[in-house]
């Protein structure tokens, strides 16, 4: 290991779509009960149409972020990107982002473990700053767009509202404003059958016919109806959830000498208010000193939401220095990821 | 000295599927000509059965290096997986299945893209996640593919290489003393990226409707695409420029890294496209074809991501690597991205 004490966050930025779909306003149309919508609490969220797509708004968000840093596109080593929809189905997407951004000195390849990417890119930035002197700025970037009809934003999940958007971070050696203390991340594929497109892939080809009834699309309430029939599948997964929740975030903070409650802020992905309320608890926090907050104004932006998030609250100035921050994201498959960030004086 | 001290390649597994298809049985079918037969020079590929799939195959792989290394299921930390054939299934956590269906209880799973070259990418971040983090100490790579019509045809896709079904596995440990790992370099050519967006509609640019899929717009094929995207032989020669030059900045950056030369190199192993893209390959590290993986092409074709830990480990038992041997592994994809990786063995 060469130098462990100073790996951080050197710029965030984010980029949201101009266009804004309030709950609201779609209420009728979507056929949203009134229970759901306040389950949620997501007012809004901003929607790309066919104006951007994922990539379009991961460089964007990347340059914010780069602005942000201080950095050069020649300084950058490395890219990580991600988004759940790709523009095109096989395509090198990380490949455009890192010739867009003119970050001629960087290698690029793309991470997927869903909701927790952003966080993997965090991983993978750690122990490749810890271990390799010729590498010294590495770049995150994911993005993500939820359009129809390979998903429906308002009733392609259950616990969440989806909206489009993208968030990048640079993280390098010597940053003084925080240091990434670590991330513990873990997989447990036993309900990895659950979410997926059906049609489309090796298994199910595509037709004409499977294609008009809605085979290529990712619908996890049809799935859950498929796969989740019995009260005991679902009390068996909502456990798994809440169980793996807690123990990757102690586990985290066991290992640096910390325990739930030396956590002053929580980051959290976007999902519902009524799941968040439960993640909150488990986790023994005040809603205040959480991302809660935010998650009405934006829905769940897939791998995004963490460093939107993050962003979000220390512009608001919600996470200040002394802050011991934990992010927290799940992914499906399911995969849960934490991370630890001490934010120091000035 | 080496770049991840003794982190490297503690056991190696395989799977490919039984049946053989021989380009000269199919030739006629797809109207190959024997001018690329000659060119490609890939005898046969194998193809999985009708009822086998990438994870099926991956898992299989993935058993075989635990067997051969004698690893425990709960004792792997991290498990990368890739690939960059059409997946079973798209948004949907592969990763997770191979992760569970193998028994690694305490493992963290995802999927790492980047082209055919994934996995020498996977093997660069499992080196610095061992090497970082006392936590982990085991890592799995694994990765296989399949290539099924009507999504892709293995024969006609490129007039490069023709495409074989399989899967390739590694663990990764501390404490390998006799072949460690020198160095890994990796480099990316974004400005061609637009020439491979394949297939042209079923992402988020342009969702699949049925009359794509009876335009048979929904199919991968690298000639179409390239044919698509390059207007003329002056922007193809430009192209294969600017992989040359990205080929040789890769190797010469391994070698600057690891303090060697070509002169040094003792073996080199590389993806299994066709026999005269290899020479080439051969010719940049100035190495005769017969110290070179060139043969394994001829008999499995182009897996895709899988083929250079297949070849390392076929390499070995078909006893062509030595003691002494400084062995290079050489791999590059679409997008366009080059890794190489050096081990002293």
């Amino acid at each position: 290991m060469i130098k462990m004490d100073n790996i951080g966050i050197a710029g965030l930025g984010t980029y949201l779509p101009e266009d804004i779909i309030y709950v609201k306003d779609i209420k009728e149309q979507a056929e949203l009960s009134d229970q759901r919508v306040k389950d949620m609490g997501i007012v809004k969220v901003h929607v790309a149409g066919n104006k951007v797509e994922p990539t379009d708004m991961a460089i964007e968000a990347a340059k914010n972020a780069m602005a942000d840093a201080g950095v050069t596109p020649e300084e950058i080593d490395v890219i990580v990107y991600y988004s759940v929809f790709p523009d095109y189905l096989r395509w090198a997407d990380y490949a455009r982002v890192q010739h867009d951004l003119g970050a001629k000195n960087a290698y690029a390849f793309k991470v997927d473990q869903v909701c927790c990417s952003g966080i993997i890119g965090l991983d993978y930035a750690l122990a490749k700053l810890r271990t390799d002197l010729s590498v010294n700025t590495i770049l995150i970037t994911t993005a993500d767009k939820y359009e129809w009809p390979l998903v429906n934003r308002w009733k392609g999940a259950n616990a969440n509202f989806y909206g489009d958007g993208a968030s990048a971070a640079v993280i390098k050696r010597g940053v003084k404003s925080n240091r990434i203390l670590g991330i513990e991340n873990i997989t447990d594929g036993s309900f990895s059958y659950l979410w997926k497109i059906p049609v489309g892939g090796a298994k199910q080809p595509p037709t004409p016919e499977n294609i008009r009834e809605g085979g290529f699309r990712l619908d996890f309430i049809k799935t859950a109806k498929d796969y989740l029939g019995s009260e005991e599948s679902r009390k068996q997964l909502y456990s798994l959830m809440i169980n793996n929740n807690k123990k990757i975030t102690a586990e985290l903070l066991n290992q640096h000498g910390y325990t739930l409650q030396d956590i002053d802020k929580l980051v959290m992905y976007n999902l519902g208010h009524k799941t968040l309320d439960k993640i909150i608890n488990t986790l023994e926090m005040d809603v205040e000193n959480t991302s809660y907050y935010v998650t009405k104004n934006v829905g769940h932006i897939g791998a995004a939401d963490i460093f939107y998030n993050l962003k979000t609250m220390i512009d608001d100035k919600k996470i200040v220095s002394g802050d011991l921050v934990s992010l927290f994201s799940a992914g499906i498959g399911f995969s849960w990821s934490s991370a630890l960030i001490q934010f120091n004086g000035e | 000295m080496s770049m991840f001290q003794d982190v490297g390649i503690f056991s190696m597994g395989s799977y490919i599927p039984e049946k053989v298809v021989s380009v000269h049985d199919v030739k006629e079918k797809y109207n190959i000509s024997d001018e690329l037969i000659n060119k490609v020079q890939v005898e046969q590929v194998h193809v999985a059965a009708d009822d086998e799939f990438q994870t099926d195959m991956a898992i299989k792989a993935a058993k075989d290096a635990m067997e051969n290394g004698n690893v425990d299921p709960e004792e792997i930390d991290l498990i990368i997986y890739s690939y960059i054939s059409w997946p079973e299934h798209f948004i949907y956590a592969d990763y997770a299945k191979i992760q569970h269906e193998i028994g690694a209880k305490n493992a963290a799973a995802f999927r790492l893209e980047q082209s055919c070259n994934a996995q020498l990418m996977a093997l660069e971040y499992g080196c610095a996640k061992i090497l970082s983090d006392p936590n982990v100490n085991t890592v799995l790579l694994v990765s296989a593919e399949m290539w099924k019509e009507p999504l892709v045809n293995r024969w006609t896709c490129s007039d490069g290489m023709f495409l074989g079904d399989g899967a390739s596995a590694v663990i990764l440990r501390k404490g390998i003393k006799d072949h460690k790992i020198l160095g890994i370099s990796n480099k990316t050519e974004g400005s061609l990226n637009y020439i491979w967006r394949i297939p042209l509609v079923g992402g988020t640019k342009t969702p699949v409707t049925p009359e794509h899929v009876e335009q048979g717009l929904y199919f991968g094929s690298m000639i179409e695409s390239a044919r698509h995207n390059l207007k003329d032989e002056a922007e193809r020669r430009e192209v294969a420029d600017k992989i040359i030059k990205l080929n040789l900045q890769t190797l010469d950056d391994l070698f600057k890294k690891i303090n060697k030369t070509k002169k040094d190199v003792n073996k080199l192993i590389y993806y299994n496209v066709g026999g005269h893209f290899l020479k080439k390959i051969a010719g940049m590290v100035e190495i005769p074809m017969e110290k070179t993986s060139a043969y394994l092409a001829k008999e499995y074709g182009h897996m895709g991501v899988p083929d250079v830990f297949f070849n390392l480990q076929k390499m070995q038992k078909d006893g062509k690597i030595e003691k002494g041997d400084l062995v290079v592994l050489f791999n590059g994809g679409t997008g366009y991205s080059v890794s190489s990786a050096a081990i002293q063995f």
